[in-house]
């Protein structure tokens, strides 16, 4: 296996499209990382489109916007981490020396497409009783914070940390600062998850333009090595078991971080799955950032706030950049390429050379989740 | 009124009579002993086959719950779920039935009902489990 590269990413601007087609925000996304690349089109060899609510072939109709045919393209779907599982799979690709430069992109028009509320597919069990994915994570939370003693504030002040991050955004979907007490004074969802702990509904798509290691500088002067990338289904079992720790997310960054040779220490900065705020506490212990049970403390400590010692989605999250499914696996490795490269302006982390991206996401009866992400991205 | 009750199960699957009573239809591994709902054709755990098919209890304890305020596929807001661990260990997840006035904390005391949970668009009403509290405490 050889060394991989990203050599380009772009993204659309987060937020509600609902009279732009997902071929045509998939093509922004596209067109920007060819053109942040310098690759000319003849020159990509295999694409992987993610994707969820958008149908059949979604990846050649944004292929055809863009005018490259004939090419080695996969359309993939892994819930929330489909866009992640798209980038690994041309990682995969790249890093095996089938292919010299792919792209993986994510595209998802969440307003017009999916369904109002997300829950697992019709013929589920666990579905048609009830489970929407703010009550999967409610049942989850009531047992984590009366395990660990984490406060509502703590939770809360994840969604205000993050909001303060997407307010330094262009590319997020919400720029307004917002409170510990708005948190806890919305729209109650399920008890005691409240509206604005919750990811809202968003359109977007981002793109990444990876390519061999050993070729990265003819393209790009600040090419960024990707040291790990990490795919893995959940246990079937495991809600029967401790739920307030996700084994999965656990497991695949323990991989991660043995495959780049690093340690929880060496990260500069994180994009992780916030799709609810007390995810994020949860996540920080799994992926080692953190005792676990320290997740409420760590977070009021401001070692996960820009500035701090490991700051956590500076991008805003997906809590207020937006979570277009498929979309945000991408969007998270573009953000901490730019991160860096130094490029990441107003929310810029100083001195970031290493970064890691995390992302879980789907549910079907008994299983944890269906796929978790975990890739580290290291400046070349 | 049973009758009818067991020809709207959402899912003849899940259920089997014994006693003259409904109930839920779940596997035994007899390699590890675990118990599983919905009901295996292979052991999770220890990937064996040959699973025993077994009448599950229906007194449990609540592991988890909370009251939702959206609407989902069959239910209108609001209403409460939860994951109850029935006495042989197995955890499952259905709608929690309470009582006016009558409060919930991890570790209550339920118990497994068969009752009519939705109505379907055609107005069929559709039959399956559900738990509620017992006054008695007992597990």
């Amino acid at each position: 296996m050889r060394g991989v590269a990203i050599i380009g990413v772009g993204s659309t601007i987060f937020g509600k499209y609902r009279d732009v087609s997902p071929e045509e925000l998939g093509r922004r996304a596209v067109e920007a990382a060819l053109e942040d690349s310098s690759v000319s089109y003849d020159k990509v060899g295999v694409a992987s489109c993610a994707n969820v609510y958008g149908g059949m072939c979604i990846g050649q109709s944004v292929m055809r916007e863009v005018g490259i045919t004939k090419l080695d393209l996969f359309n993939v779907e892994n819930a929330c981490a489909s866009g992640s599982s798209a980038f690994n799979m041309i990682y995969r690709i790249i890093a095996s020396g089938e292919c010299d430069i792919g792209l993986a992109f994510g595209v998802e028009k969440m307003t017009t497409l999916a369904p109002a509320q997300l829950a697992p597919p019709e013929t589920d069990l666990e579905a048609n009783m009830g489970l929407l994915f703010p009550a999967f994570f409610a049942l989850i939370m009531r047992r984590y914070l009366d395990r660990y003693g984490v406060t509502m504030d703590q939770v809360a002040q994840v969604a205000v940390k993050n909001r303060h991050h997407g307010c330094l955004n262009p590319y997020a979907q919400y720029k307004d600062e917002i409170t510990i007490r708005d948190v806890l004074t919305s729209r109650m969802i399920a008890d005691p998850i409240t509206m604005l702990q919750c990811c809202p509904n968003t359109d977007g798509a981002a793109a990444a333009v990876l390519c061999a290691a050993d070729v990265a500088h003819e393209y790009c002067s600040k090419p960024v090595q990707v040291a790990a990338s990490v795919v893995s289904s959940g246990d079937y079992q495991w809600r029967q078991k401790d739920i307030t720790f996700s084994d999965l997310t656990h497991r695949t960054a323990r991989k991660a971080y043995e495959t780049a040779e690093l340690t929880p220490d060496d990260i500069d900065v994180c994009e992780l799955h916030d799709a609810f705020a007390v995810n994020e506490l949860m996540h920080y212990e799994e992926l080692g950032f953190c005792d676990v049970g320290e997740g409420g403390r760590f977070v009021e400590s401001g070692a996960t706030s820009l500035g701090g010692k490991i700051p956590v989605n500076v991008s805003g999250g997906l809590l207020s950049k937006g979570h277009p499914l498929a979309a945000t696996g991408v969007a998270q490795l573009a953000e901490i390429v730019w991160q860096l490269r130094g490029e990441a302006g107003d929310r810029q982390v100083k001195g970031a050379k290493v970064g890691l991206a995390h992302v879980m996401g789907g549910s079907v009866t008994g299983l944890e989740s269906g796929a978790c992400t975990v890739n580290i991205l290291k400046s070349l | 009124m049973k009758r009818e009750l067991k020809e709207s199960l959402f899912d003849k699957n899940l259920f089997v009579e014994e006693d003259n009573e409904i109930r839920l239809k779940g596997t035994e591994c007899p390699h590890c002993g675990g118990f599983f709902f919905p009901p295996k054709a292979r052991c999770p755990e220890c990937l064996q086959s040959g699973l025993n098919s077994v009448a599950l209890g229906t007194r449990g304890t609540l592991y988890s719950y909370t009251t939702v305020y959206i609407p989902s596929r069959n239910f209108k807001p609001p209403y409460t779920v939860g994951y109850v661990e029935l006495n042989e260990g197995v955890r499952i997840f259905g709608q929690i039935r309470t009582r006016q006035g009558e409060s919930l904390m991890i570790g209550s005391a339920v118990r497994m009902v068969i009752d009519y949970l939705w109505k379907r668009p055609d107005g069929k009403s559709v039959s399956g489990y559900l738990f509620e509290p017992v006054s008695d405490g007992r597990p």
